[in-house]
């Protein structure tokens, strides 16, 4: 079955997390994404501070990371030491053979490696590099030093998240790595759409923190309009009354409702048998449970407490009103909708055994991704080498000897 | 101005949540011609405040200024029989039906994929909604709240000692319409080689839930995520901390200790205590303790002074900025962010431009329209219908 990208080789020279989604999204649709990693990348922070899965190679962690098999699925791998010329090489004769470049390094990293696009299309006129800095290559902040959640700060998002009463909240997941890993994958679509009839491939930039400013761009929008200062809300919604959180009968059991409407609050009051604190005729529109919500919120804490959260969300969607269990890890991972819609996958990995991997939230149902584990360190040494780019087994043991690949991950700094 | 990349692709939006609209959004702003179809009355974003100066009114409302900008609107009821003929044959031109309408609904209104494939084999469908096309809770009412709490995200958001929390805004539908986004121009890029187009079915809780990575963590490693608060999450003690949120003298700050080395933080809080021999072996041990000795140097600078001195000792701190902060920020200015949109009913207003950058597909933001500005071009210079058909039309409320 054809697949979007195939035909489509990408040149993967990515880190952390924003970088090897947008690629292992390109992989997914049919791409040969080729990933370059340094000779000590599995040995590093991204490497020793996450779990490993046992396996049967016990002398081996690095290939045994559940994480790393979710972003680097179906991806190859070969290693490279950019500081030796002979890497670098290497680097430009990949950049020749494909077709996408992606590096989410700060600015810069690549015109240090003397790779910035200019050389690149001078080398590929084709190519289309995109880069993803976490402010941005230019402008006076370009060159702040930027790790994990302070784009969620500097985004606006984090004020904007969590209770008035207490501190702006981050966001649970890395939200900042991956939505701009999603603008990032759009984009390079969009660019091959357009090389179609150009020819011509073109340096993209997705700056992390414009990305996920983009995700509150109403309130943004409101606050130049109205002059005003949004403020965060907790579990309340401006035009929904009751809408919030409650606790169910045991441990860290949430369930939350949504009334929506006068409707839903009627069927609301029907699933809970007409109670007599929900009579109040003060409660038949939104303006007057907004002004009572703490006592309704109480009242429903009161009932929510005495069952499961299965149960409430089951009795209310019957009802008529949003209704959804606040589902942990385990809830997602046993859930019969999620099993039914295939939303994880296993696959065999070479040393680790079965791993189990998540699918993004979309499905081509004419084109649908096949399900591929991660490439082990340099598993595809001889591939890239060899086949690709023509070494001969000599050429590709004296780049091993001068340390400019390696089989194995090598801590160059002990070396 | 150079052509937008996605020129000459016709794109149908019919919506009922947001997801819809920030997907076809992406679409329109790479060049698409985007067609929203809404109802005669409006379609309901045009009703989600705030307002400009919290006055009620379909053109004013600021998500629907955001979400819309750079589209057309024709009126349509999709439940009558002209309603429904009209927009067939308009399907019959279009290249992607965008749509975030429940799949019940769908089906109801004979819009879901096998009813359109017939008519347009070359149709590619994104339908998004928030638990996808098939399933066991295909049908289930949701909201933003619903389907964030039902996908994982909201269990691991918050602080352990209270209840969990839900991003701000409609973070899970647009992450749905982003994902749908790139599903949508996979889509375009098989159909240029397969000539067929197809269903992309788009669910809003596995979009957040690809984001948490939970289910299969829990799946390879019986470990379950929980709450960590601002605290980035760290499984031992021997873990990198700070990565925290921390109050400053006028407002919050991001703390994280330096890449260069953990031992250097204590230089920059000039509190010897940090570099206890203890401390350094098991910084996510000691989290409590950092976070107390850390406080008096916090508080003894405004945000932007707390950062501009971690920066220039190069750690990754970064202020928590507030939403006119964001607008004043000098690096979203000197990289032209921000964009003004002129509107005929609002005037001149500031938004988030292009979230992205590059010279071969240029990205415009043009302002949204009017409710029904383009039912003449559409009807009249694309279906051929006659002034007074339009007239008629309006009448009996199909438009």
């Amino acid at each position: 079955m054809a697949l979007p990208l195939q035909g489509i080789r990408v040149l993967d020279l990515t880190i952390f997390i924003a970088g090897p989604v947008c690629t292992a999204l390109l992989a997914e649709m049919g791409a040969e994404v080729i990933k370059v990693e340094n000779l000590n990348a599995r040995l590093g922070a991204g490497g020793v501070g996450l779990p490993m899965k046992p396996g049967v190679q016990e002398d081996r962690p690095y290939n045994r990371q559940p994480f790393f098999h979710q972003l680097n699925r179906g991806k190859k791998a070969i290693s490279l030491n950019l500081m030796r010329p002979e890497a670098k090489e290497v680097v430009r004769s990949l950049v020749r053979l494909s077709d996408i470049v992606v590096e989410n390094f700060s600015p810069r990293v690549m015109p240090n490696f003397s790779f910035q696009y200019e050389a690149l299309r001078a080398l590929n006129p084709g190519i289309i590099m995109i880069s993803m800095p976490a402010l941005g290559s230019t402008g006076p902040l370009s060159n702040r030093i930027s790790l994990g959640p302070g784009i969620d700060a500097m985004s606006g998002l984090q004020h904007l998240t969590g209770f008035p009463e207490d501190s702006p909240m981050k966001p649970g997941g890395i939200i900042g790595d991956y939505n701009a890993g999603m603008i990032a994958t759009g984009s390079l679509l969009t660019a091959l759409y357009a090389r179609r009839s150009t020819g011509l491939g073109q340096h993209i930039e997705v700056a992390m923190r414009e990305g996920e400013t983009f995700l509150i761009g109403e309130y943004v929008l409101e606050a130049a309009m109205n002059h005003s200062s949004p403020m965060r809300t907790g579990n309340h919604h401006p035009s929904m009354a009751p809408h919030n959180i409650y606790p169910c009968k045991g441990d860290e059991e949430w369930v939350t409702i949504a009334v929506g409407s006068d409707a839903q609050w009627q069927g609301l009051r029907h699933a809970l048998g007409e109670p007599a604190w929900a009579q109040d005729s003060r409660c038949n529109d939104l303006l007057g449970r907004q002004r009572h919500q703490a006592e309704i919120d109480q009242h429903l804490a009161a009932w929510t407490g005495t069952q499961s959260a299965l149960q409430v969300m089951e009795l209310l969607q019957k009802a008529g009103v949003p209704s959804g269990v606040v589902m942990n890890a385990r809830d997602m991972a046993e859930s019969p909708h999620f099993q039914a819609r295939g939303f994880t996958h296993t696959v065999e990995t070479n040393e680790a055994g079965p791993m189990h991997i998540a699918r993004p939230g979309f499905l081509l149902t004419r084109a649908p991704a096949l399900p591929m584990p991660a490439p082990d360190f340099a598993e595809h040494t001889d591939y890239v080498f060899g086949e690709l780019l023509g070494y001969t087994p000599e050429e590709i043991r004296r780049l091993e000897e001068v340390r400019a690949t390696s089989r194995v991950p090598i801590n160059l700094e002990r070396d | 101005m150079p052509q937008g990349a996605l020129s000459g692709l016709r794109v149908l939006e019919l919506n009922r949540f947001v997801a819809a609209p920030l997907c076809a959004k992406f679409l329109a702003g790479f060049g698409a011609e985007v067609i929203k179809v809404e109802p005669p009355g409006g379609e309901p974003t045009r009703l989600m405040g705030p307002f400009q100066e919290h006055v009620p009114h379909p053109e004013t409302g600021a998500p629907y200024l955001f979400l819309n900008t750079g589209k057309k609107s024709i009126t349509l009821d999709p439940s009558s029989k002209t309603g429904y003929a009209l927009l067939l044959q308009l399907m019959e031109q279009t290249d992607i039906f965008v749509t975030d309408l429940p799949p019940k609904a769908l089906e109801d209104l004979h819009l879901d994929y096998p009813a359109l494939e017939g008519a347009n084999p070359r149709l590619i469908m994104t339908a998004i909604s928030f638990f996808g096309q098939t399933g066991p809770y295909r049908d289930y009412l949701a909201t933003e709240l619903t389907g964030f709490a039902m996908s994982g995200y909201m269990f691991i958001t918050g602080d352990p000692t209270r209840e969990p929390v839900k991003l701000a805004g409609n973070i899970g539908q647009y992450q749905g319409g982003l994902q749908g986004m790139v599903g949508t121009l996979g889509a375009v890029l098989h159909r240029e080689l397969t000539g067929r187009g197809q269903l992309v079915d788009v669910s809003i809780t596995e979009a957040l839930a690809f984001e948490t990575n939970s289910a299969v963590t829990w799946m390879n490693l019986g470990q379950m995520q929980t709450r960590e608060g601002n605290r980035l999450q760290r499984r031992s003690p021997r873990g990198n901390y700070p990565a925290t949120c921390l109050p400053c003298k006028d407002g919050w700050v991001h703390v994280h200790d330096a890449p260069a080395g953990f031992e250097l933080y204590a230089v920059l809080m000039e509190e010897p205590r940090l570099a206890d021999p203890a401390v350094l072996a098991e910084p996510w041990g000691h989290r409590d303790l950092i976070d107390e000795l850390s406080l008096p140097w916090l508080s003894r600078y405004d945000k932007f002074e707390v950062v501009r001195r971690a920066q220039e000792m190069r750690h990754p701190f970064m202020e928590v900025l507030d939403i006119p902060e964001v607008l004043a920020d000098p690096q979203h200015e000197a990289r032209g962010y921000f964009v003004e949109v002129n509107h005929p009913v609002v005037g001149r207003v500031k938004q988030p431009g292009a979230p992205v950058h590059a010279s071969g597909i240029p990205w415009e933001t043009r302002r949204p329209p009017l409710l029904g500005e383009h039912n003449q071009e559409i009807y009249q210079e694309r279906l051929g219908l006659a002034a007074g058909d339009l007239a008629l039309l309006r009448e009996r409320g199909v438009i």
